[in-house]
């Protein structure tokens, strides 16, 4: 019996180097990051937010579709608030929470209304994430509410985000490393509007392929 | 404020080791002032880094030192042998990197830390035989889910008959979208249950379809030989049979509702067991063929939210009746 194979490889045999030297980097900058190190990523401007989050009483909501860095400007917040406890709420979860004078709660959504009401009685002040505007329900639980809309970032701010991963993966900090334009961030701008997550995963290809340092 | 600087410095400028070779390193401390250290701690670790969420492990923590550093440089060799993986691994979803970091907990200051990346392949040591006689005996690999199928199977019943209800009251009631709500759920069952007992059907003109991988455990380079065999309990057309090994990076990224997989398919190599043929009942089929892991292949790893898996899909394309498909890892050891 003769048996005929077809063969598809993407394997490479090419000796291993550190991971993106060829770039100067560490990582592909676009890749999944742990929280802590995303925290160091974010370019957020929080104003006079952790000043008005001592009051207590206030409820600060971020709200904004998938992608647009609802997380990464509360992550940014608690970070003027480490002894407060921050959860991140997943689909189906039931977390406890303790009675606290500040709590941080992401994708406060996934909680039931039940669930949140209950959430509300036991916090002073309260800093969340969510899709859809909640001052209402917050209002009546007795909250003074401050919104922040994630809305339209511009090229220079989004330009910004995107080359402080880059720089964030930087291997040696007396080379060069690519640089994204202004240029490749609007038409990441036409492709993918504001969703920064989605321009994320496109970059993540680019550098992948990227074979030498050069703007982007 | 006291400056305390700490950092790593390997005995080999290319950063490459191979699997049996000692690791030799030297933790340098420079501080300028007497400082107070809890500890200074030199972790050896590989995490992985690219599409999906970083999973990491520790392989050694070691401490070097407690207690007050006076002014001056200090310096700490230590030798790690490297004995295990996984391999330094570059892939499209997946990348697998090893690491030293040494980090000196200084009370009420920030932690002076410091890491350097390295590189372990393989190398040309004969390494340790790590196939037992399980291994190298014919015998499935796999868990046969076969027996627990009748069990599962309520998971799809509960779906179609909740679907029925839901489309049942929709269509009493004349109420389009009750009516839509339940067809999709009852659909959703329907598929489900499809799919559950395809190889069932399947079975009921093929007979038990009996597989076997010998050795069931490789290493990139070696070589497999696939047993198939089957006898036919009624006459059937069989369009072709075929086998797939296919080697994929999954990497999953995000939690909860943001959950995604990112698939990458690193290599597949589909071989060709049988054309069209009439079997005839009680007529025994066997088909014996050969398969090699390529000597480039990576080997099998699984972390969290990070896996590199092979597999070989056997499929028998029945004419005009549900197909029987399946699916056996490969484990891939170093």
């Amino acid at each position: 019996m003769s048996v005929s194979s077809t063969v598809h490889s993407t394997l490479h045999t090419a000796s291993l180097r550190l991971a993106f030297a060829h770039l100067n980097l560490r990582f592909n900058p676009f890749g999944e990051l742990p929280r802590h190190q995303r925290l160091l990523t974010a370019v957020v401007e929080l104003d006079d937010l952790p000043r008005q989050l001592h009051i207590a009483g206030t409820a600060i909501q971020f709200v904004a579709d998938h992608g647009r860095g609802k997380s990464t400007h509360l992550i940014a917040l608690h970070r003027c608030f480490p002894d407060s406890p921050y959860t991140q709420i997943h689909h189906r979860d039931k977390p406890r929470f303790l009675s606290t004078n500040i709590q941080f709660v992401d994708s406060i959504e996934n909680l039931s209304r039940f669930a949140r009401n209950r959430l509300y009685k036991r916090s002073g002040s309260i800093a969340l994430t969510t899709h859809r505007d909640l001052s209402m329900e917050l209002t009546r639980a007795g909250y003074r509410v401050i919104s922040r809309e994630i809305a339209q970032l511009s090229t220079d701010r989004i330009s910004a985000i995107l080359n402080a991963r880059i720089r964030h993966a930087r291997r040696n900090d007396a080379l060069p490393i690519p640089v994204i334009s202004n240029a490749t961030v609007k038409s990441l701008q036409d492709a993918c509007g504001s969703n920064i997550r989605e321009m994320e995963y496109r970059l993540y290809d680019i550098f992948q392929d990227l074979r030498e340092i050069s703007d982007v | 404020m006291s400056k305390c600087d700490v950092r790593i410095e390997l005995d080999r400028n290319s950063q490459i080791y191979s699997l049996g070779d000692k690791l030799n390193c030297e933790v340098h401390v420079s501080v300028d002032k007497p400082v107070e250290c809890n500890k200074l701690v030199l972790r050896r670790s590989w995490y992985t880094h690219g599409r999906g969420n970083v999973d990491s492990q520790d392989l050694q923590v070691i401490t070097l030192f407690k207690g007050e550093w006076q002014p001056g440089e200090y310096r700490y060799p230590v030798a790690f042998d490297i004995d295990s993986g996984p391999l330094t691994y570059r892939g499209h979803n997946i990348n697998v990197d090893w690491q030293l970091e040494v980090r000196a907990d200084i009370p009420w200051s920030i932690d002076p830390r410091s890491s350097v990346d390295f590189i372990v392949e393989r190398g040309d040591a004969e390494l340790p035989t790590q196939l037992d006689e399980e291994d190298t005996a014919p015998g499935q690999n796999a868990i046969d889910m076969d027996k627990y199928r009748p069990y599962l199977l309520i998971v799809p019943l509960i779906f179609m008959s909740i679907g029925a209800g839901i489309g049942f009251f929709g269509w009493s009631d004349n109420d389009p979208f009750t009516l839509i709500f339940g067809s999709i759920f009852f659909l959703a069952g329907l598929i489900a249950g499809f799919f559950m007992i395809r190889n069932s059907l399947a079975q009921r003109k093929l007979g038990k379809v009996n597989v076997r991988i010998t050795p069931n455990r490789l290493r990139p380079g070696e070589e497999a030989v696939v047993y198939l065999d089957f006898t036919p309990r009624s006459p059937i057309d069989l369009k072709h049979i075929t086998a797939k090994l296919y080697a994929a990076e999954k990497a999953v990224s995000g939690s909860g509702t943001n959950r995604t997989t990112h698939t990458h398919t690193l290599y597949s190599e589909t071989y060709e067991l049988s054309g069209p043929m009439t079997l005839a009942e009680g007529m025994p089929v066997q088909r014996k063929f050969r398969f090699t892991i390529p000597p480039e292949g990576p080997c099998t790893f699984i972390a969290a939210d990070n896996r590199i898996e092979w597999k070989l899909e056997i499929h028998i394309d029945i004419d005009n009746w549900p197909d029987w498909v399946k699916d056996e890892t490969i484990p891939v050891v170093l």
